[in-house]
């Protein structure tokens, strides 16, 4: 069965943007605001946005389920094999 | 928070309506309960559909803690407390590491609660028992922090005209009456009902804020200009902070038990993989609101103090009723809501503490054959009530302060990541498999590491969490006694 963490682009990815989220990058620098909002933060709202996306894509994406199975057809038939 | 005023009277009202509501649902789950097993009554027979468990999940996700100290922390730190927004789409992404798996074999091999899946996977009674402990021990603080957070909230909202002790235990009755009736589809279903109404008082409630405040952009404008401090680009231990609280959160919150069981009760894997996909969304929208409340907070309530910073949410709500008319109901919708999303994650602790104790401490026990325990549904209302007799009692006990174990309720549960994302990643025949031994040490040095820097006085160790530090130590000795083991 196929299922997100088994790939590791998509794992890499979702880490980034984990990591990205952090706003060391804007440690020790003057405050900038853009619109009214700061710099740091437009910066950590996108890498928020990215991770939650990329999360969401990747269980509609890498998440295989059989469509027309019932669920107690899956459960029997992987019972009698296990 | 005599500045509530005309709306204590409506919020006794309405709860009361509320919680005729929430035994009318009870009544309702009893009738819809197909066989006494304690599937039936603990997974609602592994049949919620997409939208119950969507709202479910996003209920257990966020607490009354949520709507009200998010704001609070915003308060007290400023715009850094964005990185809840983080953190609470890191939660779902936890996810991503062993739900699709844990979801299948839950449905072939039948688990009830969260050990059952190690208890399957390693067959190891120390783990078992470890386990079954931590997930209890971090349940009853939360259920009792729940308790308390109930009490004081009826008594805020309501001016005193329903004191604490009542709300205690007139809250805690209700709980157990809804959940003995009707089991999770009760608890799911008025979780679905205090999500919806969350929801959508939020989003009508901040839509009425931005037109009466300002848009977020305009509000951080007159916080950058009122507290600079509060805007200001984070520094180095705030960063660490950030990251320790993801990994926290993102590795902890998925373990919850109430969450666990809330994916073992889907009824398709297909309608659980397009929950989680909505759920990694909703932070965006929701946790952003929270910050938002907390921020126009800050502008309008310059100088909350202590305890005061966490009523900001209240603050602000009385301030947006007052100015504008039009969202008196909106506003008493929220403040309901909040009180609701107490309830709601004390009735998820509760059934999942009786969970525990009936499947995994006396089933396992007394060693009784599956049949007999899918048969134990008499001992589940039994545990239910003693657990919540117990637990109403210490919340009326004058001078209790929780708020040393809450804190490290996550640091304690996040040991149990490596059992579970470590034990979907093989069979059990697999010769790669991770064995109950490697997960124990590694949960015994993650725990002891956790525990013992609390103990030393340490809340953080260069910015990271204790519990944060002890499941690092915990991972790597996992995969070294595996490395170790393949050597010999």
């Amino acid at each position: 069965m196929d299922e997100p963490r088994k790939h590791p682009i998509f794992m890499t990815l979702l880490a980034l943007a984990a990591l990205g989220s952090v706003p060391i990058l804007f440690v020790g620098r003057p405050l900038v605001l853009w619109w009214g909002v700061p710099l740091w933060l437009w910066w950590s709202g996108g890498a928020t946005v990215a991770l939650s996306v990329l999360t969401s894509w990747g269980f509609a994406r890498y998440w295989q389920v059989d469509e027309d199975e019932e669920p107690q057809d899956v459960a029997e038939r992987e019972g009698k094999r296990g | 928070m005599g500045e509530l005023g005309g709306f204590s009277r409506d919020v006794v009202l309405w709860s009361g309506g509320y919680c005729l509501l929430l035994i009318l649902l009870g009544i309702l789950g009893r009738r819809a309960m197909r066989e006494r097993t304690l599937s039936d009554f603990y997974l609602a027979g592994r049949s919620i559909g997409f939208l119950i468990l969507l709202l479910t999940l996003f209920a257990t996700q966020y607490s009354g803690n949520s709507m009200s100290g998010f704001p609070g922390q915003t308060y007290r730190q400023g715009l850094a407390y964005f990185m809840s927004v983080t953190f609470m789409v890191g939660i779902v992404s936890g996810y991503t590491l062993f739900v699709p798996r844990l979801f299948r074999l839950a449905r072939q091999r039948k688990y009830v609660t969260p050990t059952d899946f190690l208890a399957d996977r390693f067959g190891s009674p120390a783990l078992n028992y470890a386990s079954a402990t931590i997930l209890t021990v971090t349940l009853f603080n939360f259920l009792l922090a729940q308790l308390m957070a109930m009490g004081h909230a009826f008594a805020g909202l309501t001016d005193g005209r329903i004191p604490y002790g009542v709300a205690v235990v007139g809250g805690a009755a209700v709980i157990l009456g809804y959940e003995l009736l009707g089991g999770m589809r009760a608890v799911a279903w008025t979780d679905a009902l205090q999500g919806s109404m969350l929801l959508v008082g939020m989003m009508v409630v901040v839509g009425l804020l931005i037109w009466e405040v300002g848009p977020p952009g305009a509000v951080v404008s007159q916080l950058a200009a009122l507290h600079p401090e509060k805007v200001a680009n984070p520094g180095l231990a705030t960063c660490a902070v950030w990251l320790s609280n993801f990994l926290l959160l993102g590795l902890g919150a998925p373990l919850y038990p109430q969450a666990i069981q809330r994916i073992y009760a889907a009824r398709h894997a297909r309608e659980l993989r397009r929950a989680l996909s909505v759920m990694a969304l909703l932070p965006l929208v929701g946790i952003t609101a929270v910050i938002y409340v907390g921020t126009v907070g800050l502008v309008l309530f310059p100088k909350l103090e202590g305890v005061a910073a966490d009523q900001v949410t209240f603050k602000v709500l009385a301030y947006l009723a007052q100015q504008e008319p039009l969202a008196y109901y909106p506003v008493l919708v929220v403040m309901m809501a909040v009180v609701a999303a107490i309830m709601s994650t004390a009735d998820s602790c509760l059934l999942s503490i009786s969970s525990i104790f009936t499947k995994d401490f006396f089933g396992r026990l007394r060693r009784l054959p599956p049949e007999r325990v899918e048969g134990l549904t008499r001992l589940a209302p039994l545990v239910s009530t003693v657990v919540m007799a117990g637990l109403v009692w210490i919340a009326l006990q004058k001078g209790l302060t929780l708020w040393g174990l809450l804190v490290i309720k996550f640091e304690i549960l996040i040991q149990l990541s490596p059992a579970f994302v470590l034990g979907t990643w093989h069979d059990r025949d697999d010769p790669r498999a991770f064995q109950g031994r490697d997960i124990l040490l590694g949960l015994t040095a993650g725990l002891g590491t956790a525990l013992g820097l609390y103990a030393a006085g340490f809340k953080s160790v260069g910015g990271f969490h204790p519990g944060t530090v002890g499941v690092i130590l915990n991972y790597a000795l996992v995969f070294a006694a595996r490395a170790g083991r393949g050597r010999r």
